[in-house]
């Protein structure tokens, strides 16, 4: 059971705000309330319980913010740009290593896991 | 203006006020205790009770006065009038905070009738020993209200005292014997059956209760216990089962009672 | 005494060795496959099918405040004869234990004045009993209910369980039997539940106010139910049209009743804006004069302390309580700006929604402070300062004959027993008095009803 708001498929018994910040990248909790407040949607509802205009609403909403693959599209570039331009981070994305100085010797596995060229295929 | 007053104390009162503020403030005045909705007490402020110069209110020239007497003590003027003796006073406290007290022959008669007087328990016995089983990290007013709520609900549902209830079901459910291996020393081990006291099968009835109580609905302790007990009480407990089971290997290695 | 039977006595049941062996024994025991140990399985331990469904029994699945609530304990009680809650010779019937008169038991019912957590279960029917509270109570609020809501408003301030929320619903009893049924009783059990974010909300901009159809309904909905009666002898004042179901209705003045309007008009829980509720509250204020109307909010520290919602607005701020409908409602006659000719305004506090200056303040308990006036709500102090005021009425406890005469009654009900006193080594003290178990429950409560009954029953 899901109700699709911006192309995903959110749980019917999740509480609105809470439902658009779990499932779509870019909002989160507050984005999330901001949103909620803006479309009219009292604190307490629940996602199958959103009207069509509301949906519409709420997705007319998310199509302003920058989220998903555009937000992606941009952290992607970001990190090209650094690469392109040579500096450190850059380097040290390419190199699959943690860009703000922390230790290497150990315990870099984030670093290891996230730090890509291609962060977000 | 009190504030104003307050505040120039407080500075050039220096440590002598501060000192015995708490005492003298205690001994002036048994402490008014406000209840949250009664109205408020008319005591006269603090200050006025420290500094009692038989007046309402504390005009300036007062505190003017006190001020002066303040650094005429600290240069040592040897005190002379009523403000300095009353300051020169305050540094001494130890003579007026003396706690003198003499009981009475009423009170001597009185406590003599206490002396031999018992006091009961706080709580009934058997319920305590549910509730120290059920406690978990040593929090025990959590498990006394998981009893408490179990037992209430039991009182709901058949309207007879449940520690009665409680009582005959544990009755009921303890085991009377139980095995204990005897290393003979060769190679056969020994089984020996031994009687369990009143405290043994009660503990044994207890937990096989509580294990029963895991397996129902609930999601909370208190009606998971009730209707454990109310249906143990019933004769419809996995606990019976097991007791059973103990009872039969007692019978069976029964040629090893020492007696 | 059943203690000592017990511990002396036989028990017929499954107490005798041989005979439980024979009778439990197992039929077959089931052999291990032949061919070894079986292979242990590595890694983490995942979630089979079979673990998830473990059979679990019982009868519910609740938890305990709602299974004593719904589980209709209350048939279990026996049957009991108390003399009803009457207006007539209040005076002379301190301390006597009541139960509330028949048709205004279902009233209150529907109104949710019973609450959770005061013990209804115990007994067939809710009873209480005749304090002096309600002999000051009606002395200081119901006799005054001529002089008009506004100049009549009153707030029961007491200790956590000391029977507030009782003594607002023996006052709608009161009132109820004073005017032979014809009052209008409106009540509000629990007025967070317009600020905690569980209704819909939508903006009146004609009004320039928030609506909470779901909450207005509902409320509107038990309001009518209790009121069934009187609502039915109010005829409307102005004409009014609207439309349910496509279905126009075209109500005129002095043919139409209220409870017409109310039953038929669903205009309440609509989702767009609509004046049905101020529409019902001037009709009430029309009719003061010959229908008096008792307003009680319990819990109404809730909305002082903090007040404001779970709501926000457009531009995310948070909405001050006031700003809605109910909540509006709520503060006009609180503050009494505005007024039902015949009536009164009832507050009741609760120690559960913790305290505020604001509410202090504006009661002339405690001292403006203009160092904490950030803190404050200096608006919601001065509108409830306004107009003479809100009168506090301090609920005391209990004295000690009117503690006695609940055990006695408690105990020829079977809520409380007389246990032994029992001492070290097992001794125990038989045939206690009613005079030592009233004495050491006045001295456990210290003459707090709620508590008393929390000790009787819930103390071992």
């Amino acid at each position: 059971m899901g109700v699709h708001v911006f192309g995903k498929s959110i749980k019917h018994n999740s509480l609105v705000s809470v439902g658009l910040a779990k499932k779509i990248f870019g909002v989160g909790f507050l984005t999330a309330e901001r949103i909620c407040a803006k479309v009219g949607i009292y604190p307490q509802m629940r996602m199958n319980q959103l009207t069509e205009p509301q949906i519409l609403a709420i997705n007319k909403e998310l199509s302003d913010l920058t989220i998903e693959g555009h937000l992606k599209q941009k952290i992607n570039d970001n990190i090209k740009l650094k690469r392109t331009i040579g500096t450190w981070a850059g380097q040290r994305h390419a190199a699959g290593l943690p860009v703000r100085g922390q230790r290497t010797r150990n315990n870099a596995s984030t670093a290891n896991r996230l730090n890509k060229l291609d962060r977000h295929t | 203006m009190s504030s104003i007053f307050r505040l120039g104390a407080r500075t050039v009162g220096g440590s002598v006020f501060r000192t015995f503020t708490q005492s003298s403030y205690r001994a002036a005045a048994p402490l008014a205790v406000r209840f949250k909705s009664s109205p408020a007490a008319t005591t006269p402020s603090l200050t006025a009770q420290i500094f009692p110069m038989d007046k309402d209110t504390i005009t300036e020239k007062d505190v003017d006065e006190w001020i002066q007497s303040l650094q005429r003590l600290k240069n040592g003027h040897t005190p002379d009038n009523a403000t300095e003796i009353y300051i020169d006073e305050l540094t001494r406290p130890e003579e007026y905070l003396k706690q003198q007290f003499e009981a009475s022959e009423q009170q001597l008669q009185e406590q003599q009738t206490f002396e031999t007087a018992r006091i009961p328990l706080a709580s009934i016995p058997v319920v305590d020993n549910v509730v120290n089983l059920i406690m978990r990290n040593g929090k025990k007013s959590q498990a006394r209200k998981i009893v408490a709520r179990a037992l209430y609900l039991i009182y709901l549902k058949m309207r007879v005292d449940p520690v009665i209830v409680l009582e005959e079901t544990l009755e009921k459910l303890g085991p009377l014997t139980n095995t204990k291996v005897v290393k003979t020393g060769h190679a056969k081990n020994i089984i020996r059956p031994y009687p369990l006291n009143e405290r043994q099968r009660r503990r044994y009835a207890i937990l096989w209760i509580l294990d029963g109580a895991a397996k129902k609905k609930s999601s909370d302790y208190s009606v998971r216990l009730a209707e454990e007990i109310m249906s143990a009480h019933a004769g419809k407990s996995s606990g019976y089962e097991k007791k059973a089971s103990m009872h039969k290997v007692s019978i069976a290695q029964r040629a090893y009672i020492n007696i | 005494m059943n203690w000592v039977a017990l511990r002396r006595g036989n028990f017929p049941l499954t107490r005798n060795l041989h005979n439980s062996a024979i009778s439990f024994a197992k039929a077959n025991v089931k052999k291990k496959p032949l061919g070894g140990k079986t292979k242990a399985k590595q890694g983490f331990k995942t979630k089979n099918a079979s673990d998830s469904k473990v059979k679990k029994s019982g009868t519910t699945h609740l938890v305990f405040k709602d299974a004593v609530r719904r589980l209709g304990y209350e048939k279990y009680a026996p049957v009991f004869t108390a003399n009803e809650l009457a207006h007539k010779d209040l005076d002379t019937r301190v301390g006597e234990i009541v139960k509330y008169k028949r048709s205004t038991e279902s009233k209150l019912r529907l109104l949710g004045s019973f609450k959770k957590y005061q013990h209804h279960e115990l007994f067939r029917n809710p009873v209480s009993l005749i304090s002096e509270n309600l002999i000051q109570i009606n002395n200081r609020f119901v006799e005054k209910f001529d002089d008009g809501s506004a100049n009549n408003r009153t707030i029961l301030m007491g200790d956590y369980k000391v029977g507030k929320s009782t003594l607002i619903s023996q006052t709608q009893s009161l009132v109820d039997d004073k005017y032979n049924g014809e009052v209008v009783l409106l009540h509000f059990d629990y007025p967070e539940r317009t600020k905690e974010g569980t209704s819909d909300y939508l903006f009146n901009k004609r009004r320039e106010i928030y609506q909470q159809p779901m909450f207005t309904k509902r409320w509107i909905m038990k309001t009518r139910q209790a009121n069934k009666d009187i609502f039915s002898k109010m005829l409307l004042s102005k004409d009014v049209t609207f439309v349910t179901r496509k279905v126009e209705f075209k109500y005129e003045a002095g043919k139409n009743t209220l409870y017409e309007y109310l039953k038929n008009c669903h205009d309440f829980g609509k989702t767009e804006s609509n004046n049905a509720f101020e529409f019902f509250i001037s009709e009430l204020k029309h009719h003061s004069a010959t229908y008096p109307v008792l307003l009680s909010i319990d819990n109404f520290n809730a909305l002082t302390t903090s007040p404001f919602t779970k709501y926000k607005h457009p531009d995310f701020k948070p909405i001050h309580f006031k700003e809605f409908e109910v909540g509006k409602f709520f503060l006009d006659y609180a503050s009494g700006s505005e007024n039902f000719t015949k009536g009164g305004v009832l507050l009741g506090e609760s120690c559960d929604s913790g305290k505020h200056d604001n509410l202090s303040i504006a009661l002339g308990l405690t001292a403006y402070d203009p160092y904490r006036a950030s803190s404050l709500d200096t608006n919601l102090i001065e509108r409830l300062m306004s107009n003479g005021g809100i009168s506090v009425f301090d609920v005391q406890q209990l004295p000690k004959s009117q503690i006695r005469s609940l055990c006695e009654f408690y105990h020829e009900n079977g809520v409380l027993f007389m246990r032994d006193y029992i001492y070290k080594d097992d001794d125990r003290e038989v045939d206690l008095s009613l005079e030592q178990i009233a004495d050491l429950n006045y001295t456990k409560s210290g003459g707090n009803p709620g508590l008393l009954l929390k000790h009787v029953t819930m103390s071992f």
